[in-house]
């Protein structure tokens, strides 16, 4: 922290909302914290498909929110080219659904501006294999699957080289007020506990369903409904493309292709504030999502469910009606100083994961506006750092690396999580090589580079920057490994490091359990065999 | 709905029953030796993920895999180890076979020109200056002893000397005989025509038969295998439906890859036909129990027998039979050899690249053998046999040998008359 | 085919029994699917390590408070064929250490203290926490070796009062195998290693790093994969006492148990079938005839008796799917403990008692199985195939597996 910890913005929220906003902020020549009160993307971000939408989901009910979408879905695939893989996804129309709303869907797709082909359905079994192939209809559009991990982590590092400053487990727990100002934040570290007072000209709550929370710190009240979705990961990548259902929007109807894996969902159901810090799968959404999964591919009724985890949303209903009946759709950026007589605080949020740029440009030119600053946004025509060169030239550039056929496949991994960063990822020591985490590819040298400069405190936090123990085994080995390893190199204390083993241990089994049988259900007996028995954890 | 649902798993070579549970890696001889190979689990599941994702994923590292399969027997979960990884060969690799490895895949080819001035040839393969040349000029490694050829095809013998005789039973199977038995070694054929003959069974040779194509596959040239492949499972449907009971052979990885790699790597179709393709060790087995056929063996028949379990033989699951053939002589003192593989993996370790690492993994099996000191070294492999006796001195006989020779065929003959 | 005792499954428990029988004479096979779980063991054989969540200081007269569904219930003498266990495995080259009636501790992988019945010959252990304070020890461990979790094993070593030295070596073999970054694993290390040299160029970089005060070195168990001739060969040529730590799976001393039991089956003519599945079987008049194989089709594997040594899930003798649990080969009959649906099998916190740890095929006293609720007369079931076991909790599993092995037939 700066020495009067004195600063023009302080941005609540790590997901990718608040990432995109300090991004902005400290482009446009603000000095900016980020405060976060766990880790970044723990929140929605963290928690969703991954779909890059082309907005044709939304074509028909919502022309303005499919705009939006194909707008952002162009500038993010240009932007953050490391982040995304251009997949395009289909919108099948099976024997049950209505063929007739396809037009209806096209139409409104072409009004977007949003291409959409018509496929016949031999042509859409031929572009991808794994689609139920009872299907009658076809439309291909530009879906895309995007990383919110790696997006997230991109728009931090770009922030902080403009000169935000970016901290986490920093909690707010109560903010500065004089004469109806808001002038900083109470901060509360949730290792340590330690307090700190920060000194600010305007904050900004981009902290997703928790913003509901932190307004009320203020006295303020937003109308927030948390909603929950619940999603399947799938162990190996079933399909190549998006697969989607042509009719109006459900649950479990979308099928998207994320790096190794796929994801099936998602649900929708309010719960109540208190069970937002620890979502659960529940076995009535397991089964919705593995039954509608079927429908769009399947072979998923035979493959391994992997985990299944759940996210939670922020409805905002609409001001004049906070019953909650009438959801704002799109993005809302409330003015405090307007809306309740309190100066120097605004909200942003709704929206999704995909238009968080817009919904950054919007909150910083908001609060640009009242700083008196001048300045174009740039976040649209800049690419996001890791970026700036393709894989294939990146792969060029570090040929040499590739002469040593047995390390180079972690390096290859690298490239795709970490773009043109991996040039930043020690290699050149044998000990570089050794793997830590053998399902996903992840190597020393790869954890080396989180430690120093991805904001590592733990084995969660490692798991979101590098994939440890996001593959088939969830952790089993590796997780032991991985946390020595993280011990030695960020010189954790051994208590805290096996505490912390054994929380992400559980935090696996959370998402294990829903769907534990079959292969599931060996899994997690070798998980206990090996720690509970063999290691002696309780 | 009302259909079931997630009741088991499917997938490519059961590869999503893999647990990571490293089992595999335990018993794979080349992580052993190579630091350079990435270990089954990782070269099979692990990649398998990323391969799908990204064909990038796949490299040339994969090829010091010696496809024994001792990944999948060590497997508790039946994960098809070793063929996803041969399969990521077979799709994936951009690598053309170079001439020496047509070479020595192409056994059919070489095999019959060798064949033809075997005197010459052999005598030629044995010189070190000969040899010199194959090293620096083909690399296949000067070390390497070549098995030597046969004056006369085992084809050839049978024709001239058996074939006339086989009407006379009132059983019948076909024979298999393999590269080997056809072009270096005769006997063992001639071997396995005299039991079945002293047991009241005749032996037809099929129409026209082609190498099993195991060499192929390992070299990059799985088309021409599959070709091959075809055209032996034609021809065992043939000499099956023309009133032979089984078709046997006495290799156990031509069998091996007939019964299992065509189906499972080379998508040949072999329903109909594997399940009466066998070793000769099974058949007489199966027979012995049923009380079909009864074995006599000699009494001045004494020797110290070590059996060495080949990888494809413990692989397909069929030792049992050889084993318990061996301890029906009852001069024969058994042995059971820890079960190593001998590191020659067929062509491989004639590669000089390889032929270091082949002499590391064997070392072990080779070292158990001079402490056991039999009189023979026992296995169903013929590449086995190359590799034992040129690197321990040891000679080594196939099981249909060591019966043959332990055989009192007349007493035999006379027992199984009424058959 | 025909044999006396047919036994389904390789493991410690399947192997036990299969090397008893073949010692009182009988012509015995064993059918295993692949490798066991002993390539997870930790070096040590538990009786009883806890009751109600706290350790037992006598395991043998501890049983005798466990609810009445613990297989051990049903053992008869445990002291008696505890000593039979330790015979066994000792007549087939594994050497063992401790006491049934008293409880010694093993150090985990991660440091942990577990209490134990017995536990390999040079692996480490401790009678009380007590008996560490102010002894010197010196871990070591090899560069690039992270199966050995340091840090860990530092600080609870300095929590029981030693002082404690970190130090790494290396040797040029060591060196090259590190270059695999997926393969540098204990047991690869341990079969580098099995060579006389190698444990001499070893025990030199050993003897020159130990620091000059030190009572013990420690090392993670990467010697002796098949035998403990390795082992044996270091602590002769090492100055300082040494001693070993389990490492990270795949586990050394385990393989080498395995590895010890077959040979020692095969030495006393015993048939091993290492690769084959039992797709079922005939009954008839409640007794098994034979069995019949994937690999062996239609050749008929016949005894007078069979024993179930198939393990729980992870083994495969328990297999289930979104809608049931089934004993994998027969279909026998189980116990659930009332579980309905697959939600009553697990529980959310990972380390609570898990339903379906104890889940297995009921069993008489005399640990014969039952089909459809009729009573197999000579089918029995042994090891954690058996309900009523909690091998997380209890730390039971390997005595389950032996007595259980010896006590039947």
């Amino acid at each position: 922290m700066n020495e009067n910890n004195l600063y023009d913005v302080v941005i609540i929220g790590g997901g990718i909302t608040g990432a995109g906003t300090a991004r902005d902020c400290a482009m446009r020549g603000l000095k900016v914290l980020l405060v976060e009160k766990r880790d970044f993307t723990n929140g929605a971000t963290g928690r969703n498909h991954g779909l890059l939408h082309s907005g044709a989901r939304y074509a028909v009910t919502d022309q303005e929110s499919a705009k939006e979408c194909i707008q952002e879905n162009q500038i993010l695939r240009r932007i953050a080219r490391h982040c995304v893989e251009e997949t395009d996804g289909l919108f099948i129309t099976l024997p049950e659904d209505d063929l007739a709303y396809q037009q209806k869907f096209v139409k409104a797709c072409q009004k977007a501006g949003i291409r959409a082909d018509v496929l016949s359905p031999e042509e859409a079994r031929r572009l991808e294999p794994a689609v139920n192939p009872a299907l009658k209809g076809a439309v291909r559009v530009p879906d895309a699957s995007v990383d919110p991990f790696r997006l997230t982590t991109a728009n931090i590092l770009d922030a902080k080289r403009h000169g935000a400053e970016v901290m986490t487990y920093e909690e707010v727990v109560g903010f500065i007020i004089e004469n109806g100002v808001m002038k900083g934040v109470h901060l509360r570290n949730n290792h340590t506990g330690e307090k700190t007072d920060i000194h600010c000209k305007l904050v900004i709550n981009a902290a997703g369903i928790w913003g509901h929370l932190v307004a009320q710190l203020a006295d303020i009240k937003i109308n927030m409904f948390p909603a929950k979705g619940t999603l399947l990961i799938f162990g190996h990548r079933v399909n190549h493309m998006v697969i989607n259902r042509c009719r109006k929007p459900a649950n479990g109807d979308i099928l998207v292709p994320d790096d190794a894996v796929c994801v099936i969902g998602t649900t929708s159901d309010r719960v109540p504030f208190d069970q937002i810090d620890d979502m659960r799968a529940t076995p009535e959404e397991v089964d919705l999502l593995i039954r509608e999964g079927m429908q769009l591919a399947p072979s998923l009724s035979t493959s391994r469910i992997l985990r299944a985890y759940a996210g939670v949303r922020p409805l905002v209903a609409s001001d004049d009606d906070p019953s909650g009946r009438s959801i704002s759709r799109g993005i809302i950026v409330l003015d405090h100083e307007q809306r309740d007589g309190l100066k120097g605080f605004i909200t942003v949020t709704g929206g999704k994961m995909m238009t968080y740029r817009l919904m950054a440009e919007q909150a910083t030119n908001l609060a640009c506006k009242k700083l008196g600053v001048d300045k174009p946004c740039m976040t649209a025509t800049t690419p996001l750092p890791g970026s700036e060169e393709s894989a294939r030239e990146i792969k060029n550039e570090l040929q040499s690396d590739f002469r040593n056929l047995t390390a180079s496949t972690s390096r290859m991994a690298e490239i795709g999580r970490h773009g043109t960063f991996t040039k930043e990822i020690p290699y050149s020591e044998i000990e570089d090589h050794a793997l830590v985490c053998e399902c996903e590819e992840v190597s020393v040298g790869e954890v080396k580079f989180a430690i120093d400069k991805l904001h590592v405190h733990g084995l969660t936090n490692l798991r979101r920057r590098t994939r440890i123990g996001m593959g088939t085994c969830q952790g089993e080995l590796c997780a032991c490994r991985a946390s020595s390893v993280l011990c030695q190199l960020g010189h954790t204390e051994a208590k805290k490091a096996l505490e912390d083993l054994s929380v992400f241990v559980q935090e696996r089994w959370k998402g294990d359990r829903p769907i534990a049988w079959g292969d599931a259900l060996k899994e997690n007996q070798l998980t206990l065999k090996i720690y509970q028995e063999l290691f002696g954890m309780n | 709905m009302s259909e079931k649902i997630q009741l088991h798993n499917l997938s490519a070579h059961d590869f999503e029953q893999c647990l990571k549970c490293s089992i595999c890696t335990v018993y794979c001889p080349v992580s052993a030796v190579e630091p350079n190979y990435p270990g089954p689990k990782h070269a099979g599941p692990d990649l398998m993920r990323y391969r799908m994702k990204d064909p990038d994923f796949f490299n040339e590292t994969l090829k010091l895999c010696l496809n024994c399969k001792r990944c999948e027997v060590a497997c508790p979960h039946g994960v098809k180890v070793g063929d996803i990884i041969q399969e990521a060969r077979i799709q994936y690799s951009q690598h053309s076979p170079s001439l020496r490895d047509r070479m020595l895949a192409n056994t059919d080819f070489v095999g019959s020109m060798a064949t033809l001035v075997a005197p010459l040839t052999n005598f030629f393969l044995g010189l070190s200056p000969a040899k010199t040349v194959l090293d620096k000029v083909m690399k296949i490694d000067h070390h390497r002893q070549f098995p030597a050829y046969s004056g006369t095809k085992f084809e050839t013998w049978f024709h001239r000397h058996a074939e006339a005789e086989q009407q006379n039973y009132k059983h019948f199977v076909g024979y298999f005989h393999g590269c080997y038995v056809n072009y270096n070694y005769p006997k063992l054929g001639q071997d396995f025509v005299k039991i079945m003959n002293a047991c009241g069974y005749g032996v037809h040779l099929l129409e026209k038969e082609k190498c099993c194509g195991v060499a192929l596959i390992a070299n990059g040239l799985s088309g021409q295998a599959k070709r091959q492949g075809e055209n032996n499972m034609r021809a065992m449907r043939r000499s099956l439906s023309e009133g032979n009971e089984a078709v046997l052979t006495t290799s156990s990885t031509c069998t091996f890859t007939m019964r299992d790699e065509y189906p499972d790597l080379l998508k040949v179709d072999n329903q109909g036909v594997r399940d009466s393709l066998m070793l000769a060790t099974r058949f007489l087995c199966q027979k012995i129990d049923e009380g079909k056929i009864k074995l006599v063996f000699r009494k001045d028949y004494h020797k110290k027998v070590a059996y060495h379990t080949a990888c494809h033989m413990e692989r397909m699951g069929w030792t049992l039979y050889s084993t318990q053939l061996l301890k029906m002589i009852p001069g024969l003192d058994f042995m059971m050899l820890d079960s190593h593989c001998c590191g020659i993996a067929g062509t491989y370790g004639f590669k000089k690249e390889n032929y270091e690492r082949s002499q590391k993994i064997g070392a072990p099996l080779f070292q158990q053998i001079q402490e056991v000191n039999p009189d023979y070294v026992s296995t169903d492999c013929e590449t086995c046999k190359w590799q034992i006796e040129m690197s321990t001195g040891y000679p080594v006989m196939n099981p249909i040998s060591i019966l043959a020779d332990a055989l009192d065929v007349e007493a035999t003959k006379a027992l199984n008359q009424n058959c | 085919m025909k044999f006396d005792t047919i036994i389904i499954g390789g493991g410690l428990s399947g192997m036990t029994c299969a090397i008893a029988q073949a010692q009182k004479g009988k012509r015995v096979a064993v059918i295993a699917a692949g490798q066991s779980n002993l390539h997870f063991h930790s070096g040590s054989f538990d009786l009883l390590g806890y009751q109600q969540g706290q350790p037992v200081c006598d395991p043998v007269t501890a049983i005798a408070a466990l609810p009445e569904s613990h297989p051990y219930h049903r053992l008869g003498d445990v002291e008696q064929l505890a000593t039979q266990a330790r015979q066994l495995l000792a007549d087939a080259g594994v050497g063992t250490q401790g006491d049934a009636h008293h409880n010694h501790f093993r150090l985990s992988p991660i440091g942990k203290l577990v209490p134990t019945w017995l536990t390999m010959e040079d692996m480490f252990t401790v009678g009380s926490a007590e008996e560490l304070k102010g002894k010197k020890i010196g871990l070591v461990n090899i560069v690039g070796f992270l199966d050995f979790t340091v840090p860990y094993l530092a600080d609870a070593l300095h929590d029981m009062g030693a002082e404690v030295t970190v130090r790494s070596f290396t040797t040029p073999l060591l060196e090259n195998a590190r270059r695999s970054p997926s393969e540098m694993r204990a047991t690869n290390i341990a079969k580098y290693l099995d060579d006389d040299s190698h444990v001499k160029e070893v025990a030199d970089r050993l003897n020159s790093i130990t620091p000059r005060e030190c009572d013990l070195l420690l090392l993670p168990a990467i010697l002796g994969i098949a035998n403990d001739r390795a082992v044996k060969l270091l602590k002769e040529s090492v100055k300082t006492s040494l001693r070993f730590v389990a490492t990270i799976p795949p586990s050394v001393p385990g393989t080498r148990i395995q590895s010890l039991l077959r040979r020692r089956f095969q030495q006393l003519g015993g048939t091993l079938l290492p690769n084959d599945t039992v797709k079922g079987g005939g009954f008839e008049n409640n007794r098994l005839k034979y069995v019949c194989t994937e690999n062996l089709a239609d050749t008929r594997l016949e005894a007078n008796e069979f024993v179930l040594a198939t393990g729980s899930f992870l083994g495969g003798g328990l297999s289930s799917d979104y809608y049931s649990v089934r004993e994998s080969v027969f279909g026998l009959d189980v116990e659930l403990n009332g579980a309905a649906s697959h939600v009553d099998w697990t529980t959310d916190k990972l380390f609570d008692k898990q339903p379906y740890e104890s889940f297995g095929v009921k069993a008489d006293n005399q640990f014969r199985v039952s089909k459809d609720g009729t009573t197999i007369d000579n089918l029995y079931a042994i090891g954690s195939i058996l309900s009523g076991n909690d091998p997380q909790h209890l730390a039971d599993a390997t005595g389950v597996d032996l007595l259980t092995a010896l006590a039947v037939l």
